[in-house]
């Protein structure tokens, strides 16, 4: 569903992301890993049209979404829950989900979207009248997700949703992950926990100083321990020596 | 030292620029185009005024002309005859209607007045930010502006305060423009000017390095009015007769655009803008084929002169934001292309 | 007593106005971050539109004439935006403030040179300036008519900054464009949306300044521009709430300096005010309903 093709992008004066290339197919979740300052969030920021692409290609089915507008690639199916969640602070929980629909036109199926986002996350239906920023950061999480959710996206992208939040929520919000994909939703999921982001993705890929270092099956990347310990969970630490297909130094 | 060398050196070339101009038209100029140069070059040491202040510390200032105003207005009321004064000035306080001092001395007297003003205004405004800051200056113009128009036995308020000797010529107004050029190229190089700028760019970091910003934008600011002011006197002396008018919203308009247009952080801009605004009123109105202006006031901006400078500050803002000039010094980027081309 | 409602009266009733005027700058300021000082040609394109109706449509229904000019003065606004302000949407404050300034420069001299400097009258129906007693004070019809007309736009803004998709995008782009990119909402949209708004208002504040002067000159829109940033910028740029509340306390601390002040000194009304308004940016330079941003964030 969504190819990208050997993709460069720039923050500032720096290249963040160097000449990636990954892919998601359709009903799968991939997992995107990598120490901080890696360009994971960058490469998600690229692909949703809000930071420009310096070389390279992203195409989505069959349309090419390198160069849209943010809100055409919405408009395509592709929806970015942020990172750091970036609710609408001033605006109820409620007003929130409505702008998430904004694109939707059949109010029906909005209705009846809403009504079961509110079941999958109480919480929201209790505070819906209340102001966002009352909101805790895991009640904050569930609404920019929900909110990502009312535009009924093909492919959903999580840019590190258990950032900040307590491990009793970081499961609950894994555990929403794999019930989305049981519905037919394509997830490609920003993480630094990558214990957790394994346990249920099907692939996923590993990034670090803007270059792709691996790819392979959860499987694959959970057996290798040296893989493990090199690239996951190692903030900035010593420089990478020279990897191989396998991971062996 | 080295920098200050090399910005001495800049400074002096750029000088040029308003002196050779002078110089042209003085040698084939008719008395009409002497005037425009006139003008010309005071509204470029305004300009170079603004520069300092606005071009370093990144604060849209809109009362700058307050100090040519209270400038003007002290040394003209210092110097007009007691015979005239007796007449349009008869109630006049602090004994002024006794009182006429040379040019030079009332000149110097309107000077530090206003520079004085700009001190103790500036305490307040240095540490201000922002629109705030912004919105002071806009009091500040209205306040004094409110004051000229009303304080009637001083300023003669709303009508022209005339007879007020004529001195400056097109000499004294090279070579003061040639010196605000060389002191706004210094400032702006010196230590106190790049600390300016750089707190501009990232107030947080400037103050984590210790900058006090707040001392080096009240010296800015009083730089900028001192400045400011000698064009006032200047242009007092010049024409002879002044009004609250001039010292208002017209010509701070006029005198932004022309530093907006030429780009605002650097002198080179606030030259280049004033020169390439002039050349194009005069070209419009040659074009307008107006009736020459024999009046007092600075070049009116309305009509189709007006019109067109509209156009090219929207142009320009869409094109090249950073103005004709941008960020360096003409000097400076010739300097940096010859280096290019060697290495 | 009676001199004091009557004051009351008068005090409300330019706050009203200045009210509407610092709305038309908020809104847009407030989503794009642009200070409009074309605001105040906005309001003069509106005029001189009216003004045009009335020389070459003569007699005309003034009913029919006013929603003209306010549509001319939308029009105008999405204009602008479409012509002038988008092409440096993304550029610093400074920029954007230029070009309006620009804009209108452009728009003055189109007046002075397409009709004239000095100003055309327009003669207004005498029934605006009837004086209706209201107990011991009387009010002019004009009055009332703007206080209502004020008070209907002020609900109707809120219903649809609260209730309507796009109004809800407009709210939520004040603090965070990108993301309302990010559900799918066109920015051109928002920016539009703003804009229209804002012309909407500045026509209606057109009539109103009109009916009291009973003229259009090709200058009209400055003083009601100053007036708008100012009270906007006491009240706290940008917040919509607070361009109300500055427009009301600029208004009543006008007349109320009009008020107090001897004759002898009542010229310096303007000093006072300024200096007043100056002292309350010293000390609260958010302004009154404004919040005080940290370093760094958008606005400071």
């Amino acid at each position: 569903m969504l190819v990208v093709d050997s993709v460069s992008v720039n923050y500032g004066a720096i290249r963040a992301v160097q000449e990636v290339s990954l892919r998601v197919e359709e009903g799968e979740i991939v997992a995107l890993l990598g120490p901080n300052g890696a360009g994971k969030s960058t490469l998600i920021s690229a692909i949703a049209g809000l930071v420009p692409i310096v070389s390279g290609h992203v195409t989505l089915g069959d349309t090419e979404i390198t160069r849209q507008t943010p809100e055409d690639i919405t408009r395509l199916g592709v929806s970015v829950t942020p990172e750091g969640r970036r609710v609408f602070d001033d605006l109820t929980v409620g007003e929130n989900l409505r702008l998430g629909a904004a694109i939707r036109k059949d109010k029906n199926g909005v209705a009846k979207d809403l009504e079961e986002y509110l079941e999958m996350f109480p919480v929201l239906r209790e505070r819906y009248d209340t102001a966002a920023h009352t909101l805790s950061g895991g009640e904050q999480q569930q609404l920019a997700i929900a909110r990502s959710l009312m535009s009924r996206p093909k492919l959903l992208m999580l840019d590190e949703p258990s950032l900040g939040l307590a491990p009793q929520l970081v499961q609950q919000i894994f555990a929403l992950v794999g019930t989305l994909r049981d519905r037919g939703l394509t997830l490609l999921v920003v993480e630094q926990n990558a214990h957790q982001a394994l346990a249920f993705s099907d692939r996923a890929y590993v990034l670090n100083t803007g270059r792709l270092q691996y790819s392979g099956t959860a499987a694959e990347l959970r057996e290798s321990d040296q893989l493990t310990e090199h690239y996951l969970g190692i903030g900035t630490g010593p420089p990478m020596r020279t990897e191989s297909a396998n991971g062996t130094p | 030292m080295n920098t200050l060398l090399r910005s001495l050196v800049g400074g002096i070339g750029l000088a040029l620029i308003p002196v050779l101009i002078g110089v042209f038209v003085m040698l084939i100029g008719e008395t009409a185009q002497v005037r425009t140069v006139n003008f010309f070059l005071i509204n470029l040491i305004i300009v170079l005024g603004l520069q300092v202040s606005m071009g370093n510390s990144n604060i849209a200032n809109l009362g700058h002309v307050t100090f040519m105003g209270i400038a003007a207005y002290g040394a003209a009321v210092l110097s007009i005859p007691i015979t005239i004064k007796a007449t349009i000035l008869p109630d006049a306080p602090f004994g002024v209607s006794e009182v006429q001092l040379g040019v030079v001395q009332a000149a110097l007297i309107g000077i530090a007045v206003s520079t004085c003003f700009a001190f103790l205004t500036g305490l307040v405004l240095s540490r201000q930010s922002g629109i705030a800051a912004t919105i002071i200056t806009l009091a500040l113009i209205v306040v004094v502006h409110t004051v000229f128009i009303n304080w009637n036995e001083l300023t003669r308020g709303a009508r022209a305060l005339y007879g007020i000797p004529i001195k400056t010529n097109i000499v004294w107004l090279m070579a003061v423009a040639a010196i605000a050029v060389v002191i706004a190229r210094l400032f702006r190089d010196s230590t106190l000017g790049v600390q300016l700028r750089a707190s501009g760019e990232d107030f947080l970091a400037a103050a984590a390095m210790g900058v006090n910003v707040t001392r080096l934008r009240l010296v800015a600011w009083v730089l900028s009015g001192a400045i400011i002011s000698v064009a006032g006197v200047m242009y007092t002396f010049l024409i002879g007769s002044i009004s609250p008018k001039s010292f208002y919203f017209e010509t701070v308009f006029l005198t932004l655009a022309m530093l907006i247009l030429g780009g605002m952080r650097s002198v080179s801009g606030a030259v280049i803008g004033a020169v390439v605004v002039t050349i194009g009123f005069e070209f419009m109105r040659y074009l307008e084929s107006a009736p020459e202006i024999v009046g007092f006031q600075l070049p009116q901006i309305f009509g189709l002169t007006g019109f067109f400078l509209g156009t090219i500050i929207v142009l320009s803002m869409a094109l090249r934001p950073d103005g004709i000039v941008g960020n360096d010094e003409l000097d400076e980027m010739l300097q940096n292309r010859v280096r290019d081309r060697q290495g | 007593m009676e001199y004091f409602l009557q004051q009351a009266l008068n005090a409300l009733s330019t706050g009203g106005e200045y009210a509407l005027l610092a709305l038309g700058l908020a809104i847009v300021f407030s989503v794009m971050g642009l200070v409009n000082f074309a605001h105040g040609e906005t309001i003069t394109i509106g005029g001189y539109t009216m003004y045009a109706l009335f020389i070459f449509a003569a007699p005309t229904n003034a009913w029919v004439l006013l929603p003209i000019g306010i549509l001319a003065a939308v029009a105008a606004s999405l204009t602008f935006e479409r012509v002038a302000f988008r092409p440096v949407r993304n550029a610093p404050a400074t920029t954007g403030l230029l070009t309006a300034f620009g804009v209108s420069i452009i728009i003055k001299n189109f007046f002075v040179t397409v009709v004239a400097t000095r100003p055309k009258a327009v003669p207004t129906p005498d029934w605006l300036n009837t004086q209706i007693p209201l107990g011991p004070v009387s009010i002019q019809t004009l009055q009332v008519l703007e206080a209502v007309v004020t008070f209907g736009a002020l609900i109707i803004l809120l219903a649809v900054l609260r209730g309507t998709t796009l109004g809800l995008s407009m709210r939520a782009a004040a603090k965070d464009f990108n993301t309302v990119r990010l559900m799918g909402i066109r920015a051109n949209q928002v920016v539009a949306a703003a804009f229209f708004i804002s012309g909407l208002l500045a026509g209606l504040a057109a009539i109103f300044i009109i009916a009291r002067r009973g003229s259009v000159d090709p200058f009209m829109g400055f003083i009601p521009v100053l007036k708008a940033f100012v009270a906007a910028v006491i009240g706290g740029f940008g917040s919509l709430p607070g361009a109300v509340i500055g427009g009301f306390v600029l208004g009543i601390t006008e007349v109320v300096f009009q008020v107090i002040l001897p004759d002898k000194i009542a010229g310096y009304r303007d000093a006072f005010v300024f200096t007043l308004v100056g002292m309350l940016l010293i000390m609260r330079p958010q302004g009154i309903y404004g919040q005080k941003l940290e370093l760094g964030e958008k606005g400071g």
